[in-house]
């Protein structure tokens, strides 16, 4: 039925596209909003139902510009590994502006807005679709840009936040540039396809240094720690409708990054030269254990905040640690955990961001602690938020379940008794930051200015709705994206996991995980609970006020604060204040003022004076000169 | 201060007649015996009485026995205690109390002050007759009741509760206008 | 076939019904030990019995409802997971990490609905629970790594047949100890029984909850106690299997033995109960993660070294 669309399934079709939308959305909306709106939807859709329809196939694209001094060609690429992440940058991208549409207006700027968010899906998918690594670098470039611009547009109070972003950024970009000047400088080839036939072999202590500079650049994109100081502000500030994006699917680049060059084009065996520990890379090993911090540390930053996107800021970094744990691991089970963790944190954050927009728009704060109740008044919102908090938390009833299961699997497998606790301990801290946004926001008393709040149009809610879905269905049957999964991993060299429709098996004498079971049974429970429930008498329902103080009547103390919410996990801060305060954006600042201050002193050399520029000449030369005679 | 002329009749209960009541008489034997024999009770320590719970519930006399337990919250309670003289101030918080209790639930006056004011029973602050704002179920005369009168009277109302007497909350529904009217004479502005 | 599924239905029956004659039995004892008589053992039974039949109840608003129906679908889903005495249940279709999230469902369920009644009391009282959990989450975790590293596997069941030879709580007795330690905070006993603290919080998240809502609440509790109970039994106690001869008289065996071993532990949680005051929340968190998990750590490294080496 579909064959028409069959010639347009190539990457550079794709890519155009949304560059050509880019442009077109940026014009129409001088010409009216209505028009912009509509060209944006109807472009990221669009190209978003071409990558789902474009499959696993492999696809191969040259292109060789005419002028080419260097005989560079461009390739860009569909397979297994490209595939997995284009669909989930798309999705994630074309349901948030799909989204974005719901609000009136998003920033000041709204045709640059929607201009760019269609350049930044489509330079997101030049990298993940990009063949070589001139085209990877590119895009990649381009992508920051876009999302840097991006942020900006939330306005003031986001340069800040903004310029840190771009400046780690920038320093991870230079770090990916240099290992892969080393990498060309070493083989000659720019292509990945070239690349993984040579770089096997090369010595170990290379491909240590490369991987690590390429990995500097990907773990900044990834918040690893130590480079995760730039998200929480950049996350936070930027404009509301942009977050998703920014978290959901920007971010899964660096793990892409990872796997690419760590699995598809180094591949395992030399990856196993370079030192192993229990059976894994000591490069991987070291990427898992900081995912692992990460994951913790942020956690615990997260527990502490009362913003709900700086709270959510931290949780995706906490939850991206996860994922690089999963990929460091390496094994079958741990980089399908760290895939299938990427993918469902790109539906659950973005629907919790999605969700944290509607709440920032509804209450007009961003302040947990300023709102309250609303889980009655905006059901939509509630549920599909409480489910995305339930995959959050990794419960058996959805998606995000899954994969903290096989990435438990992967390092209990291994016996990494560092990680394995690690990951166990920033889960249940997990439990922690997820319920206070659902007790501060949803439950609770509702305050008297929000009486009135209700839920969001359907342009708004009808991707929240399919993302929880989405999680409902992969809590099902988590062989649907674990399937994909698997293709990857056959594809990378990987061992692939054994995976049915409904239950992954690990092996004779390890776990297993059956979705469907555990989903029966909790229908199955729930039908008994329901029947007790209803068996007894009919309750009889009270007002929200109508609770027990002591006696007191809350109704007549209108300026009675009764929502607690504020400084939430106020005892467990107390006892972590000392060790959280920010040491590390402190050495950073260290950093950039000592670099200032050499800076500072360098420049003093420019003094303006032509009679010291004439010296300094002449000293140069005369060491020049001395220095010739003895050596020469 | 109350006006003493316009109350509620004391014995009004007379009224509710018990082979009338077809709800209490639905009220099964078993669930009847099951509340009698798991009266959780929130007790409204407003004057000296406190002090006489503490040997009710520790090991001299320990009203566990009966399957009793102190409970905090009135959501969970069948039997609100009030143990001493209430004032204004209080009463409010008992009526409060009380309504947020779920039926059928019951209320024992404890000491002479809730019954007709004790030794403040020309203070400005105190009321005298406290069941002409919620209705007693049951009363511990004595000034301060032993221990032991305590455990007789919840034995009492065990047995109220068996036989279907102990209907004060029906009282209180039926004639909830006249309650409400002398509790708002009191307060005149409610709260 | 047949067999299985009477054994799946007849388990949830039976695990609620011992649980609240276990814990009238314990308040029986509870009283003893403070040289009270106590109410009689079935008192439990008349408790629920009351509590369904109250004339009236009083709820809030539709999540509240969400919170005793969660809280009994979370321990029942649990509950089917775990190995019980020689009956496997369903714990070949998920392992010891299924367990310990599916346990979650209850307390979460709970939460929410405790949030929702608006009740300040019910916020602190969650607040407490969660930074509980998350306390003694750290040494009970490591402990639970520690036989998972041991035995290499992941499985409840496998756990459960390797310890045919030699019970984990004789090879690995540190882990064992740091595991029942977090078990007294699983059970909600004094001194880790800060988020239904009654005289602080006016019972925490419950407060709101009252007739058949309370009453669902302590069939989910009779029933969390055998879960946390039998997991504790799984993985440390060769899920107290006295007998390894097949057929059913040794089966019944086995299993009234493992019934017998819930109500030890759960004496000894109440016994603990019985005579200490309470710690505050903090307290209770530092001393989680001072201790506790220090014991834990050296488990894990011992069962570590045996294990690789």
């Amino acid at each position: 039925m579909l064959e028409f669309l069959n010639p347009m399934l190539r990457p550079e079709w794709m890519i155009s596209l949304l560059f050509i939308g880019a442009l077109l959305t940026y014009f129409a909306g001088k010409v009216s909003s209505a028009l912009r709106t509509t060209f944006a939807i109807i472009f990221s859709v669009f190209v978003a139902f071409l990558v789902f329809l474009s499959g696993s196939r492999d696809v191969l694209t040259y292109w060789r510009p005419s002028a080419s001094p260097m005989g560079f060609r461009f390739v860009l690429s569909i397979n297994a590994l490209s595939w997995f992440f284009a669909l989930m940058i798309s999705m994630v991208s074309a349901l948030t502006i799909v989204y974005s549409a719901g609000f009136g207006k998003n920033t000041e700027k709204d045709n640059a807005f929607y201009g760019l968010n269609l350049l930044l899906m489509g330079a997101m998918l030049g990298v993940v679709f990009s063949g070589d690594m001139l085209s990877f670098f590119i895009f990649w470039e381009i992508m920051t840009l876009a999302s840097y611009l991006l942020t900006t547009l939330a306005g003031k109070r986001a340069e800040k936040g903004a310029l840190n972003y771009m400046i780690i950024s920038t320093a991870g970009a230079y770090s990916i540039l240099i290992g892969m000047t080393m990498i060309y400088t070493r083989f000659g080839t720019l292509e990945f396809s070239g690349l993984a036939s040579v770089m096997g072999g090369a010595d170990p202590m290379f491909l240590l240094i490369t991987l690590s500079m390429l990995g500097i650049g990907f773990a900044v994109k990834a918040a690893l720690a130590p480079f995760y100081v730039w998200a929480p502000p950049a996350y936070s500030e930027a404009p509301d409708s942009f977050t998703p994006v920014f978290s959901g699917a920007l971010s899964k680049l660096g793990p892409y990054g990872f796997t690419l060059f760590m699995y598809g084009i180094v591949g395992l065996p030399a990856l196993a030269k370079m030192g192993t520990f229990r059976g894994i890379s000591d490069f991987g090993y070291i990427i898992a254990l900081l995912g692992s911090i990460t994951a913790v540390i942020a956690t615990l930053y997260a527990i502490a905040q009362d913003d709900i996107k700086k709270l959510l800021a931290y949780s995706s970094i906490s939850q991206l640690g996860y994922v690089m744990m999963g990929i460091g691991i390496g094994t079958s089970i741990g980089v399908a955990g760290g895939l299938y963790h990427a993918l469902n944190h790109a539906i659950f954050k973005t629907t919790l961001f999605m969700g944290a927009g509607v709440l920032i728009y509804t209450t007009g704060s961003r302040k947990l602690s300023d709102m309250g109740g609303l889980g009655t008044k905006m059901p939509i919102t509630f549920l599909t938020m409480l489910i995305a908090i339930f995959a959050l938390a990794g419960i058996p009833m959805t998606g995000g379940f899954g994969s903290k299961w096989l990435l438990y699997e992967a390092a209990i497998d291994k016996k990494f008794v560092l990680i394995a606790p690690l990951a166990f301990i920033a889960s249940v801290g997990a439990f922690l930051y997820s319920f206070r946004i659902l007790q501060s926001a949803f439950l609770g008393q509702l305050p008297e200015r929000l009486k009135g709040a209700k839920d969001p149009s359907p342009l708004i809610t009808i991707p929240m709705l399919f993302f929880a879905g989405l999680l409902v269905l992969f809590g099902i049957a988590p062989g649907i994206p674990l399937g994909i999964i698997a293709s990857v991993e056959s594809y990378l060299g990987i061992p692939a996991l054994n995976v049915s429709t409904y239950s992954v098996y690990l092996g004779a004498n390890f776990g297993a995980y059956n979705a469907f079971t555990v989903m029966t049974v909790i229908t199955l429970a729930l039908l008994v609970a329901l029947a007790l429930f209803f068996i007894a008498k009919k309750s009889r329902k009270v007002g929200q006020t109508d609770t027990y103080m002591a006696g007191e009547v809350p109704e007549h103390h209108v300026d009675l604060y009764l929502h607690y919410s504020m400084n939430f996990y106020r005892p467990l801060e107390r006892i972590f204040a000392p060790y959280l305060r920010n040491r590390l954006e402190r050495l950073y600042d260290a950093f950039g003022s000592g670099y200032e201050l050499i800076s500072e002193g360098i420049r003093r050399i420019y003094t303006g004076d032509v009679q010291h520029y004439v010296y300094y000449v002449m000293v140069f030369l005369a060491v020049m000169i001395l220095a010739g005679w003895w050596w020469l | 201060m109350v006006d003493d002329e316009k109350i509620v009749s004391e014995d009004m209960g007379v009224q509710v007649e018990k082979n009338e009541n077809m709800e209490m008489r639905s009220f099964g034997t078993v669930k009847r015996w099951a509340t009698k024999r798991s009266l959780w009770m929130v007790h409204y320590c407003t004057g000296c009485g406190g002090i006489e719970l503490a040997p009710l519930m520790t090991s001299r006399y320990d009203m566990e026995r009966f399957g009793m337990h102190p409970m905090v919250t009135p959501r969970q309670s069948d039997v609100l205690l009030i143990t001493g003289y209430v004032n204004i101030k209080t009463l409010k918080r008992i009526i409060r109390t009380y309504e947020q209790m779920p039926d059928p639930k019951y209320v024992i006056a404890f000491g002479s002050c809730p019954i007709n004011g004790g030794p403040y029973w020309d203070s400005y602050a105190t009321i005298n007759h406290l069941d002409k704002y919620i209705p007693i179920d049951l009363y511990i005369a004595g000034c301060m009741p032993r221990p032991q009168s305590i455990v007789r009277a919840f034995e009492d109302l065990m047995d109220m509760i068996q036989d279907g007497t102990a209907d004060g909350y029906m009282r209180y529904k039926k004639y909830y206008e006249p309650y409400k009217a002398n509790q708002e004479k009191i307060f005149r502005k409610w709260w | 076939m047949i067999a299985e599924i009477l054994v799946l239905i007849f388990m949830p029956v039976f695990v609620s019904f011992m649980g609240l004659l276990f814990m009238g039995i314990q308040r029986k004892i509870t009283a003893r030990v403070q040289n009270r008589i106590g109410p009689p053992f079935y008192q439990q039974f008349i408790d629920v019995m009351k509590l369904f039949s109250k004339r009236e109840n009083i709820g809030h608003n539709w999540v509240f409802d969400i919170g005793p129906i969660f809280a009994i679908v979370g321990m029942l889903t649990t509950m089917l997971f775990i190995p019980m005495g020689g009956f496997r249940l369903l714990s070949m279709d998920g392992d010891l990490i299924v367990v310990m999230y599916l346990l979650v469902i209850s307390g979460l369920g709970m939460a929410l609905g405790a949030g929702a009644s608006g009740n300040p009391n019910a916020g602190i009282g969650v607040m407490r629970g969660l930074t509980l959990m998350m306390a003694y989450e750290m040494p009970f975790v490591i402990s639970v790594l520690a036989v998972m590293v041991y035995y290499h596997t992941t499985s409840l069941a496998e756990i459960v047949g390797m310890q045919s030879g030699m019970w984990a709580l004789i090879i690995l007795p540190l882990s064992a100890l740091v595991a029942d330690m977090a078990l007294q905070a699983q059970f909600g006993k004094k001194p880790f029984d800060q988020p239904i603290a009654p005289a602080e919080v006016a019972t925490g998240p419950i407060v709101e909850y009252g007739g058949k809502y309370l009453g669902m609440l302590m069939v989910a509790h009779s029933i969390g106690m055998f879960v946390e109970a039998g997991l504790f039994i799984d993985i440390f106690l060769g899920g107290g299997l006295l007998f390894h001869q097949p057929g059913i008289i040794w089966q019944v065996f086995n299993f009234l033995f493992w019934v017998l071993l819930v109500f030890a532990l759960y004496t000894l949680a109440v016994l603990v109960n019985a005579i200490m005051p309470r710690y505050r929340i903090d307290q209770a968190f530092v001393f989680y993660w001072k201790w506790p998990t220090i014991i834990a750590i050296i488990g894990l490294a011992y069962a570590l070294g045996v294990s690789v080496w």
